[in-house]
């Protein structure tokens, strides 16, 4: 295990193991009405950052990304984490329709969403946007890399978030 | 008239509040009801309302010293509150209502947080605001008089929260205002600034069943009911005061003069084989509709419209219009206009070679029923009086003439004037996938059966019925023990979503409430007819089973809650069925000695994985797919194609005449050493390709483009379907989910497999699509194997096929 917090709200991940640890740490800062915009390639860790998230709240269940389904719910025991996979919406105006706004207008539990920047108007003005990089200039060709992965918060009470996030990784 | 007690189970779950009573109505004959609380279950249970209801209900009931069969209806709060709350509650209520084949009615959940209010004794002047999340809140002003609240206001609607609170403080006794409602918790202060600030004790902000009970009693009282006072389950839907945000922004662009995103060539419609389908009419509709207004209307005594004055129609707010088409010619056109006092019909008109087609009844179906979605409870038109046809048509839909305009369109020419409920009396068609709800005498009357019913029953138990809603399609069906399926009913929503270019979870989930229990009552009696006996009876059942995930959750929702409210008061074991393992038992259909251990392929809309069913129940998934379905694929290159949606029949119609060695498309992932695929890429080379062409000014064969399209999914399909059989070790493959409807994949697979002496299972084409006989043959085996769900099930849109209780 080697995630290292790099500098205020980033992080670098060696492995899947370790930005699920990441996600756990984050999920365990999570409140009513939390909302990350999760944006990175495929297979850059987001879904194995909303399973850490999701294992923090007390869900033990199987975490995939709703892709077709664009909502997953992981009815844990501390609180709801709505897990959002906007990939196959084109338009914002399907947002009302996928659950999406009234999740984020329930504010019972936290969201991560999947696939979002496209959206950030829409989502709002509070929320953190997560961004997660491979970095495969850092190993040879074939080689799993290690991921960077960078919490950028956009109003109070996600700078809160982040800085709690990071005050567990001090 | 003598008194009359009936014992009314009342539940709503429009709000956080889970409001669940057993009271017992006495009414006099002069109309006057009296109410008395026999047990209360109301608490609070924030977004777990659907794994509490059903027990609740039956906590209710035993508190109250009876059992079901004391039930005599089921009355539910129709909202307005949230959409999958609301449903939640309906979807319950229409399954009680129809295991104990007793009324089902509805009341408004902003009349009952009056009447909650009321009868804690406040009097006064009441402004309820519930919310309608997003910054929205749906606002109701009562006056509650010593008689009871007195409601200010004609029918929900739906406001932004700042426009809400301007609107009250507006008013000349805003003084006098007490608030209440849930919408409090998030728009107090808001509400404060704008001058509002009497507020009622918490307590009071949530409807209680008590309240949805009193508000139900006064409807009574006035006799108003509105369409649901026949008591038929079918009948009591959501108040929704919007539609869709799909549908919201279609009218939307249609009336702001941005071109419509629907252009009817017809060639979709061809290629799958639909014609006749309905939309709503956009700017590029105008030229067709006005000349078919002239061609029907000249000479008449009407008017003419011309193509501005439907344009300045199609433009205006409230207002809703309809096209009919056929092969990319408009067929049919009706529109109308919400107003305070209902849904003004504005034109019907139908081609002169298309009439007797009932075109003009499923235009106004359409243009009516956006009308009830606006919050519409009656329709308005005008008639020539001498017009026999169309008088007849409209009386037949229930309309009936209120007045007469002598001279309206002329000298001699008078204009009946006819008014109708809604819904409209439509009848439910078989050759038609609309899910309308049917109109029929409530609660049903049963004909005496055949003497040998008993054992005709018992011959074949256990007698399963099975739900399924976890996408479009809502289904029942009915399975015995041998494992014959007695009747399978599907209705498609397929003609609602088409426009959109795919599923809309939001109007699935409206589909499904609508359509449920007139397939559930067909699938009765189709199981009944099959067996002899005329109509299967709830007590004929041995268990119920339902679709538990994975799917769209607020889709998945509706057949749960109806499953869960059926067999709790039917007082049958539920049975909890994964959808993907109903998509794998599908091929028992085909092979019926089919057994594991075999490999399967799952390729689907959603699905796109290679199955090791080591035994039924027991399953290994070796690897699916890392981005898009195939389903997804076949659905997205369509549309860059513009063949619409669904995809999957139009591409390999086209594939069947075209060259697949054309064009070269990657095989992506063919070489991995895995079983995972990946979609994406294909996906996106397909468009560079198209778009790549058209810049060069190339035309593109079709036919060419799909079939390397397709076989470029089909080759990496079968490869690791080989590679899976040969490391597993079985000699059986078999292939479950709606693509494997698509002819080349099932020919390729025999191709493939024939010489390598492993047995080809594809599922008959009837089952290939989603289906409840699929689930009810898994419910059968859970059912032997004695795995049964209890009443705290909830939907679970995120389902692994791997998951075990």
């Amino acid at each position: 295990m080697a995630l290292t917090r790099t500098a205020q709200g980033s992080y670098r991940s060696a492995c899947a193991d370790d930005t699920i640890e990441l996600g756990r740490r984050l999920g365990a800062c999570l409140q009513e009405g939390d909302v990350l915009v999760l944006t990175g390639d495929l297979g850059a860790g987001k879904t194995q950052l909303t399973k850490g998230a999701a294992e923090a709240l007390g869900y033990d269940g199987p975490v995939t990304s709703p892709t077709f389904n664009i909502q997953n719910v992981y009815d844990g025991d501390e609180l709801p984490l709505y897990h959002f996979d906007l990939y196959r919406l084109e338009d914002p105006d399907q947002l009302g329709d996928a659950g999406l706004l009234d999740a984020l207008g329930a504010e019972d539990g936290a969201c991560l969403i999947e696939w979002g920047e496209a959206f950030a108007q829409v989502i709002g003005d509070e929320r953190v946007d997560v961004l997660l990089r491979r970095l495969d200039d850092e190993v040879a060709a074939g080689e799993e890399p290690p991921r960077e992965i960078r919490f950028l918060p956009h109003g109070a009470r996600a700078e809160a978030l982040v800085a709690a996030l990071d005050a567990r990784s001090a | 008239m003598s008194q009359q007690a009936q014992v009314i189970l009342a539940l709503d779950t429009s709000t956080d509040m889970l409001a669940c009573a057993v009271a017992r109505l006495t009414q006099a004959g002069d109309g006057a009801a009296q109410l008395e609380l026999l047990a209360s279950g109301d608490h609070l249970c924030r977004r777990h309302a659907n794994e509490q209801l059903a027990s609740t209900a039956l906590d209710c009931l035993a508190r109250a010293g009876l059992t079901a069969s004391d039930v005599s209806a089921a009355l539910v709060g129709r909202g307005p509150g949230s959409f999958t709350g609301v449903r939640i509650g309906i979807a319950c209520a229409k399954g009680i209502s129809c295991a104990l084949e007793v009324p089902c009615y509805g009341a408004s959940t902003l009349d009952a947080v009056a009447q909650t209010a009321w009868l804690a004794g406040v009097r006064g002047k009441l402004a309820v605001v519930d919310d309608a999340m997003r910054g929205e809140l749906y606002p109701g002003v009562y006056d509650l008089t010593d008689a009871g609240p007195v409601r200010l206001f004609a029918s929900e609607s739906v406001m932004k929260a700042a426009d809400a609170a301007a609107q009250l403080a507006a008013r000349s006794d805003a003084q006098e205002l007490l608030l209440t409602g849930d919408g409090l918790k998030k728009h107090q202060q808001l509400l404060a600034e704008a001058g509002l600030t009497r507020v009622a004790d918490e307590s009071l902000w949530h409807p209680s069943a008590e309240g949805l009970l009193h508000a139900w009693a006064q409807d009574l009282a006035a006799g108003d009911q509105g369409p649901h006072a026949s008591g038929d389950p079918a009948l009591v839907l959501p108040v929704y005061t919007r539609l869709s945000d799909a549908e919201e922004t279609e009218r939307a662009r249609l009336g702001l003069g941005k071109p419509g995103f629907v252009t009817p060539s017809g060639v979709a419609e061809e290629l799958a084989g639909i014609h006749l389908q309905l939309r709503p009419m956009s700017l590029n509709d105008l030229e067709a509709v006005a000349d078919l207004e002239a061609r029907v209307m000249e000479g008449t005594a009407h008017q003419v419209w011309s193509r501005n004055m439907f344009y300045e129609e199609l433009s205006q707010p409230g207002s809703t219009w309809w096209v009919a088409h056929d092969r990319g010619q408009i067929v049919g056109f009706a529109g109308a206009q919400h107003t305070a006092d209902g849904l003004d019909i504005m034109d019907v008109v139908v081609d002169p070679t298309r009439r007797r087609e009932g075109i003009a009844t499923r235009l106004l179906a359409r243009v009516t029923y956006d009308g009830q979605m606006l919050g519409a409870t009656s329709a308005t038109l005008e008639v020539l009086h001498d017009n026999e046809s169309a008088l007849e048509l409209y009386r037949k839909l229930g309309f009936t003439q209120v007045g007469l305009r002598r001279d309206y369109y002329g000298p001699g020419s008078h204009a009946v004037i006819m008014r109708a409920e809604l819904p409209l009396a439509v009848e439910a068609r078989d050759d038609r996938p609309d899910p309308t709800p049917q109109l029929r005498p409530w609660p049903p009357v049963r004909d005496g059966r055949p003497s040998n019913a008993p054992q005709v029953i018992a011959s074949h138990e256990p007698l399963i019925m099975a739900i399924e809603s976890s996408c479009d399609e809502t289904a029942v069906a009915v399975i015995d023990g041998a494992g014959e399926v007695l009747s399978s009913v599907v209705a498609t929503q397929i003609d609602f979503h088409a426009r959109f270019g795919g599923v809309v979870p939001e109007i699935a989930s409206r589909k499904h409430t609508e359509a449920i229990v007139g397939v559930y009552e067909e699938a009765m009696a189709v199981a009944g007819e099959k067996l002899g006996l005329g109509q299967l009876l709830p007590s004929d059942l041995t268990a119920v089973a339902v679709t538990e995930g994975p799917g769209l959750v607020g889709a998945l929702v509706v057949g749960v809650a109806f499953a869960k409210g059926f067999a709790a008061l039917a007082d049958l074991p539920l049975i909890g069925v994964n959808h993907l393992e109903g998509h794998l038992a599908a091929n028992l259909f085909e092979t019926p000695d089919l057994q594991p251990p075999f490999v399967a392929s799952l390729v689907s809309g959603g699905n796109t994985m290679l199955v090791h069913v080591r035994d039924w129940g027991d399953y290994e998934i070796l690897g699916e797919t890392i981005d898009d379905a195939v389903g997804e694929a076949f659905d997205k290159v369509a549309k860059a194609l513009g063949l619409g949606y669904p995809g999957g029949p139009a591409i390999s119609k086209l594939a069947a005449t075209g060259n697949k060695k054309a064009i070269h498309f990657p095989r992506a992932m063919m070489h991995s050493g895995d079983y995972r695929f990946s979609l994406s890429g294909l996906k996106t080379a397909v468009i560079t390709y198209i778009e790549g062409e058209n810049k060069a000014g190339r035309p593109i064969d079709l036919p060419d483009l799909a079939a390397s399209f397709q076989a470029a999914v089909v080759d990496v399909q079968v490869a690791k379907a080989i590679t899976a059989v040969e490391a597993c070790g079985v000699h059986d493959i078999c292939v479950g989910g709606g693509v494997a409807a698509n002819p080349e994949l099932r020919a390729a697979y025999q191709r493939k497999f024939g010489p390598r002496h492993v047995r080809v299972t594809v599922p008959p084409l009837s089952v290939c699509g989603d289906n409840a006989a699929m689930i009810a043959l898994v419910a059968l085996r859970l059912y032997r194997e004695g795995r049964f769900a209890d009443l705290s099930m909830d939907a679970n849109p995120n389902l692994r096929l791997t998951h075990r209780d």
